[in-house]
């Protein structure tokens, strides 16, 4: 069974709509908005969903991530948007990156340990 | 009467000059040797490692980048040549094909051989901040820097480390130790450092 719409009120709505459509038509507000302003609020819905992975599972969530999440993060803020991010998560990055910086590995030359008497096994 | 028996006589043939003509090379396989001197086209010569080198011939495939590098390790250590090194080697060869794992398995033998091998240390604890476990790594690199106090870059990670566990002052001593052990070209980063610690640790 169909309501049947009212006709007062149905008129009394599509004006409403006609004075303020941002308040009452989703499509006149999207319209309104800039390409880089949908890119941007299309970026915090995927950011969110990183953030929610991030939450359900921690330890999963290898470091590499974490780093990529924090330069997302960090380009957002350079082009002059605000977005605050999850802090656990980007501390955990800000390591990771700081960690990058370290010196490298360092082989065993061999002859050099046999003439070098001072080591013994604890 | 004895009878005199006329003796052959050829009439002497005249030597005079004698044209060079190229000689044909002797065969040395027909005389049963075998020629080790006649080398075929395109055959590589191919250098086999000395007794007692094969670790050297390793580390040397490891240095030019060669794929052979891990087989001669292993081999070195199959042989009993410096096998606490090879394994050291092998983990670095591990970590940077991203089998942290293997690089850790390969480490911890090299420790199991000589627990105070500083390199090896020093690599654990590289490995363990590639994983992220920095209290991991923070003790294997006090350990490194305790064994071999004049080894900078043991510092240096260190202090990075402490940056990351938030120990700022710690950070610092360590950073400054780096300092005092390198040479003014590597100071630059290491300074900035300590200017930014400087000013989150007041």
């Amino acid at each position: 069974m169909t309501k049947e719409k009212n006709p007062v009120l149905s008129e009394h709505f599509e004006r409403l709509k006609e004075l303020m459509p941002d308040v009452y038509a989703k499509h006149f507000r999207e319209e309104r908005e800039t390409k880089n302003q949908k890119l941007f609020r299309m970026l915090k819905h995927s950011l969110g969903v990183i953030e929610a992975v991030y939450l359900q599972n921690s330890d999963n969530f290898s470091l590499s991530k974490a780093e990529e999440y924090g330069k997302i993060i960090e380009e957002l803020r350079e082009l002059g948007y605000d977005y605050a991010g999850q802090p656990e998560l980007l501390g955990k990055a800000a390591k990771f990156m700081l960690m990058k910086a370290k010196k490298p590995m360092e082989k065993a030359k061999g002859a050099k340990r046999e003439e070098d008497t001072s080591r013994r096994a604890i | 009467m004895t009878k005199v028996v006329q003796f052959p006589v050829n009439p002497p043939q005249k030597l005079g000059l004698k044209k060079a003509r190229r000689r044909r090379k002797p065969n040395l396989e027909d005389y049963g040797q075998l020629n080790i001197f006649d080398q075929l086209p395109d055959t590589p010569i191919v250098a086999l490692p000395q007794a007692g080198s094969l670790f050297e011939e390793a580390l040397k495939l490891d240095e030019e980048g060669d794929e052979k590098a891990e087989k001669f390790y292993l081999l070195a250590i199959e042989n009993k040549q410096s096998v606490e090194d090879a394994f050291c080697n092998l983990g670095i060869l591990m970590s940077n094909n991203g089998n942290s794992s293997k690089a850790i398995d390969y480490l911890t033998k090299c420790l199991e051989q000589n627990p105070r091998h500083f390199e090896a240390h020093y690599n654990l604890g590289n490995v363990y901040s590639d994983i992220g476990n920095l209290s991991l790594a923070k003790v294997h690199y006090e350990l490194s820097v305790q064994i071999e106090p004049s080894y900078p870059n043991g510092y240096y990670n260190l202090g990075l480390v402490l940056i990351s566990l938030k120990n700022y002052k710690d950070a610092i001593n360590r950073i400054n130790q780096f300092v005092e052990l390198t040479p003014s070209s590597e100071h630059q980063v290491a300074n900035e450092l300590i200017k930014t610690l400087n000013a989150i640790a007041r």
